[in-house]
């Protein structure tokens, strides 16, 4: 096998670090001395000796913009105060973080904040409470100066499926504005006005749910306080549970289960896949089942797809495939096209997300085998993403005949939830997923990383074309240049041989021939800024104009790093979090999605027709709208 | 579904896109347009305009919120526009304004029923202490009367016709540049020096008409009195850096002076001292136009002006590191000192600006004195001297550097004036035996409150603060923040502030404060007028 790796753009993974250099400098920080290399901020240096600056605005995923003005020090010589998050050391200098001046100073700026941040004294009704991070300023000067308490002066938006605006609630640290223009390149969020009717904006004020906001939701992951929280369909859900004649499933992703432990105070990284299936039995749930059943499912057809795309392309050589493909199952990524790129529709693999598709099956296949009409079958999927709760309301969403899924939930939402109950998630014994459709493969697990779609479609399309283990050519099938956080990664993969068609797809391709030797370029992009990167190569004639699938997830890091994830994010938690998947991936005795028995079971009794057949097509198959640059 | 496009807009749009290019640096030159733009036509332009530079439609509207100032309706006929005035000043002003509303019988804001008169309040058109100003369609008048009112309203904005009442006037001291030749700076710089043969780091030179804050109007008074040797000040920097664009930046207070300045670009350019091969010489092109600004924070903070100019919001240091425009940025004096320096030069220049930093420094002087006007401040210069030659011996106070310095009470006024103090603003304003002082400070904290960029927490959220307890409280209401909280806020805000604006807004009110507490038994003290 023959496997380069070509860096065709420009991209950072994270984000830009603060730029050190070798020359060291010699500081003193609260009498302590300390060495550090030019360009160190203060906060970095603090950090080093063990003393701690509270900060807001600054945010490791974000440029410094030092808007708040709460990490302010004392540097001799200097008659202001300085901010230690953005204050850059270039020469020898002595600061003091805990004078009476420094302390009075960040009270005063810490009460102004609170000032403005509406409802801060009804914090029980708030869904950040304990999680807010102004409020864990307050221990460091809660209204020292008896500033008058603000009363809601702005209506909540609620207009969205995903994302709900509280700007009474918003201190203007700017991080969502930062994350929505620089780190997802949209531009649906700025600030508006100036002075003290500053506030944060859509265009013309219209309501996010009219916006070009794509609901991936990094905006709510970035927000300090519940300024930007979830729309959370919760109480819907627990009346549904109550209700003696609905039947609730839900679906959990594997990025949630590889976070939720964040949310109880456990260090990222930890999964707790089958405590949570305990926990949301015991919720009250009926069936818990593994999304990855249908995003096994989602690589068949995506795959299948891609295989005869190739076919016209390399085999019949006419013009009827679009190329490259996209994948499809990022609902923010897939809002981000229909605004910015529409002429881009036809290349978007037209099957569904995995979670569109196991809502189609269970409320067709699975309602007739528990034997359960499908209007009283309530669907519910844990997702570590707000445009999820976007995705399940899409008009098109129903081909079962009803919404296909009902609710979305964030893997936050689900961690209050249970607190709510009194639910200790991680001392739960461990359950197993729900039948029918309970074992999954390795491959479903990795689709929260970046990168994890097209390794699993990889790995399925290798084999089936090959006719040989995946192993042969990559050990244990772990393809290693598929991995890693860079915002956008290519390979290209020569395909040595093929064999026959296996039996699965002899409905659609009638020989493999034409692929033997066949040069498969493949890449992946995560974020949507870096997304932008790609099609602006591709419509500018670039070398990804030659390629034939890209995966694109709408958030750093892919759904591991979802908008629904627990707060805080950062890099390395986000890399934490891909550990723990790809460990989770090793776990598994079955990891290629086509050797996933269920999934064998659901071809051969109820999607007869083969992958990419009529009644696939119908169910798992979807079609996307051409949005305006402007407005939803 | 959204409404079309207004087509004389977008043809107005495109032809700013073809002269400044479909640069993002083309935005300050089209958001008048905008500004101006019925509402149900502002959003198919901006959408239009945001597909034409390939940016965010919410950042050309976030721009354009950032100067919103509420409607501004004008009349067909005859716009009237009253200046605000200073505690100094106050009770003719209202007189007049009285006297306006009684005329026309409409509200200030408003337009008359049949739409022929607008009426509204104007910030600081740089004629301090000849209050009542008024703008009547762009031309000013001074020191107006009610009785005035008739004669000026028939005149219809005519400049021409001034009968009985003042004309706009400033004393300005005879200055090094006042006698000179136009010409002859540019012809001796020409002789001494050679071009340039470096590119200069800059790319545009900005001649800046903003002072920073009301009640200071040297840039105003000195463009107004010798635009030639302004431009000529522009040509001779031009020369020596080898920058091609000039850009005069206009404050919106100073809006009324367009017409003047456009018609003496105009005559320049027809002289060929502007525009391309200036003078004769091939390799020297240098345009200059004018810009009308849109707020008041962006003249004060260079950071935030060349942001501006780049087309960002006009916050510290908001110009994103790639901005296509740097920006020499140089109030008027500089360019007329450059003019006078050159002028008398026999060596080729080398440090144009050292050169101007040893210059006296060039103030505005206002408040309650007899000679408000422009004054060259001799090195060693106390502020007695000062008083003294502007007839103020009575004060009890100054501020020296404008609305932004702390008070100097007369025991310290044999204290010099320093440029440092004047570095910020050019301003000397001077506080009669009969101020009030809570009123001055309240009129000084009002325009910080309104010209704050917003960007960070103690100016947006701290200034409001200090400003509300110079207010007096409902009846109902109980006192909540204590003197000495609001003395440590205002120190907080000093300290922790991002830029200059911010770090001097609180120093008239914490002045004050000192002055109340070593004197609590003469002035009326602000917990006495919190309780009124």
């Amino acid at each position: 096998m023959n496997l380069t790796n070509i860096t065709v753009l420009d991209s950072a993974g994270g984000n830009a670090q603060d730029c050190q250099s070798q020359t060291l400098i010699d500081i003193v920080i609260d009498n302590q001395p300390l060495r550090v290399p030019r360009g160190t901020t203060i906060y970095a240096a603090a950090e080093q000796l063990g003393i701690f600056i509270p900060t807001l605005c600054s945010h490791p995923d974000l440029e410094h913009n030092s808007a708040c003005r709460v990490c302010v020090v004392e540097v001799e010589g200097s008659p202001q105060l300085q901010t230690a998050c953005d204050f850059h050391i270039s020469a020898p200098i002595s600061v003091r973080t805990n004078t009476l001046k420094v302390l009075r100073a960040r009270e005063n700026v810490i009460d102004l904040l609170f000032s403005k941040h509406c409802g801060y004294w009804d914090f029980d009704n708030c869904s950040r409470n304990g999680n807010c991070e102004l409020q864990a300023l307050a221990k460091y000067g809660f209204s020292p100066l008896h500033l008058e308490k603000k009363e809601n002066e702005f209506e909540v938006d609620h207009s969205s499926y995903s994302i709900v605006r509280d700007m009474n609630k918003c201190i203007l640290c700017r991080r969502c504005v930062q994350v929505c223009q620089e780190m997802q390149g949209i531009g649906c969020l700025d600030v508006s006005g100036h002075g003290e009717t500053t506030r944060i904006a859509t265009f013309m004020d219209m309501p996010l749910g009219e916006s070009v906001c794509i609901n991936c939701g990094q905006c709510v992951d970035r927000c300090p306080t519940a300024a930007l929280h979830t729309n959370d369909s919760s109480d819907e859900i627990l009346a549904a549970i109550a209700d003696p004649h609905k039947h609730v499933v839900v679906q959990t992703a594997p990025a949630p289960r590889a976070a939720i432990a964040e949310c109880f105070g456990m260090e990222p990284g930890s999964a707790l896949t089958f405590e949570l299936n305990t926990a949301l039995h015991q919720v009250g749930f009926d069936k818990v089942f593994d999304t990855n059943f249908s995003a096994d499912l989602t690589i068949l057809e995506e795959g299948t797809e891609l295989l005869s795309r190739l076919y016209h392309a390399l085999a019949l050589k006419d013009d009827l495939a679009v190329f490259p493909q996209f994948t499809s199952c990022s609902p923010g990524w897939v809002k981000f096209l229909e605004h910015f790129y529409p002429e881009y529709i036809p290349n978007m693999s037209s099957a569904k997300s995995p979670q569109q598709m196991f809502g189609a099956i269970i409320k067709t296949h699975y309602a007739k085998l528990a034997g359960i009409d499908p209007k009283d079958i309530v669907t519910v999927a844990l997702m570590p993403c707000t445009a999820k709760k976007f995705e399940c309301n899409r008009p098109e969403m129903d081909s079962s005949g009803f919404q296909d899924v009902d609710y979305a939930m964030t893997t936050v939402e689900m961690a209050d939830l249970f607190k709510r109950q009194g639910i200790d998630l991680p001392n739960l014994e461990k359950s197993d997923f729900d039948d029918p459709f309970g074992s999954a493969t390795g491959s479903g697990v990795i689709f929260g990383a970046t990168g994890g779609v097209m390794e699993s479609a990889l790995r399925t399309v290798i084999e089936l074309v090959t006719g040989e283990p995946v192993e042969n050519y990559f050990s244990h099938a772990d393809i290693q240049p598929m991995r890693g956080m860079l915002g956008v990664r290519t390979a290209q993969i020569t395909l040595p041989k093929a064999g026959p068609v296996p039996e699965l797809l002899r409905g659609v391709l009638p020989s493999f021939d034409w692929l033997a030797g066949a040069t498969l370029k493949v890449a992946i992009a995560h974020g949507t800024a870096n997304a932008r990167k790609v099609l602006e190569n591709i419509k500018a004639g670039g070398e990804l104009a030659s390629y034939h699938f890209i995966e694109f997830m709408a958030c750093p890091g892919g759904c591991l790093g979802g908008g629904g994830q627990p707060i805080p994010t950062s890099a390395e938690i986000r890399a934490a979090r891909a550990r723990a998947i790809y460990a989770e991936d090793q776990a598994y005795t079955v990891r290629k999605s086509h050797e996933n028995p269920a999934i064998i079971r659901l071809y051969n009794d109820f999607l007869t027709d083969g992958p990419c057949g009529h009644l696939s097509h119908n169910l798992l198959h979807t079609t996307y709208t051409a949005r305006g640059k402007f407005t939803n | 579904m959204d409404p079309k496009p207004n087509h004389l807009l977008v043809q107005k749009i495109t032809q700013k896109l073809d002269t400044y290019g479909c640069v993002r640096s083309a935005l300050p030159f089209i958001l008048p347009l905008l500004q101006s733009a019925d509402a149900q036509d502002l959003k198919p332009a901006i959408q239009f305009l945001s597909g034409q530079l390939d940016i965010p439609p919410v950042e050309i509207y976030s721009l354009l919120s950032f100067y919103q100032t509420g409607p501004y309706q004008r009349g067909t006929q005859i716009d009237i526009q009253l200046c605000h005035a200073y505690w100094f000043e106050k009770s003719k002003v209202k007189e007049l304004a009285q006297a306006l509303q009684h005329k026309f019988q409409i509200a200030f804001g408003t337009l008359s029923g049949n739409g022929e008169v607008s009426l509204n309040w104007a910030a600081c058109p740089g004629y301090p202490n000849q209050a009542p100003v008024l703008l009547v369609n762009n031309v000013i008048y001074t020191r107006v009367k009610p009785q005035d009112l008739e004669e000026i309203i028939a005149s219809c904005g005519n400049q021409i016709y001034f009968p009985n009442f003042a004309l706009p006037y400033t004393w300005i001291e005879p200055m090094p540049f006042s006698g000179l030749k136009q010409g002859k700076a540019i012809n001796a710089v020409m002789k001494n020096t050679p071009r340039p043969t470096m590119k200069s780091e800059h790319n545009m030179i900005v001649c800046n008409v903003d002072e920073g804050e009301p009640l200071a109007f040297k840039s105003r008074a000195l463009l107004s009195e010798y635009i030639e040797l302004t431009l000529e000040g522009m040509l001779i920097t031009a020369y020596l850096t080898g920058i091609s664009r000039g850009v005069i930046y206009l404050p919106r207070r100073y809006g009324y002076m367009q017409s003047l300045l456009n018609q003496q670009l105009e005559q320049f350019k027809s002289r060929k001292v502007l525009g391309e091969s200036v003078l004769g010489m091939e390799d020297f092109n240098f345009d200059v136009e004018l810009l009308v600004g849109m707020g008041d924070y962006i003249g004060r903070e260079p950071s935030a002006l060349t942001a501006m100019l780049n087309g960002f919001r006009p916050e510290y240091e908001a110009a994103h590191s790639t901005s296509a425009q740097t920006c020499l940025i140089r109030p008027v004096d500089y360019y007329l000192k450059a003019a006078a320096i050159t002028a008398d030069a026999f060596l080729p220049i080398q440090d144009l600006d050292a050169q101007v930093a040893q210059t006296p420094a060039i103030v505005s002087v206002s408040g309650s004195c007899a000679q408000s006007g422009i004054y060259q401040i001799q090195d060693g210069t106390t502020i007695g001297d000062l008083l003294k030659h502007v007839g103020g011996e009575d004060a009890i106070a100054v501020q020296v550097g404008g609305m932004s310095a702390g008070l100097t009470l007369a025991a310290n006024f044999d204290r010099p004036i320093t440029k440092e103090a004047l570095a910020q603003t050019a301003s000397v304003i001077v506080y009669g035996p009969d101020t009030n002082l809570q009123e001055a400070v309240r009129d000084i904290l009002r325009y910080f409150h309104e010209a704050s960029c917003g960007q960070c927490t103690p100016c947006r959220n701290g200034i409001p603060v200090l400003l509300k307890s110079l207010q007096p409280l409902p009846a109902n209401k109980r006192k909540q923040t204590s003197l000495s909280e609001l003395r440590s806020l205002a120190e907080t805000i000093q300290l922790t502030s991002k830029c200059s604006f911010g770090q001097n807004a609180p120093n008239a009110y914490l002045s004050m404060l000192d002055i109340e507490q070593n004197n609590t038994a003469s002035a009326p003290s602000i917990e006495r007028l919190r309780k009124q």
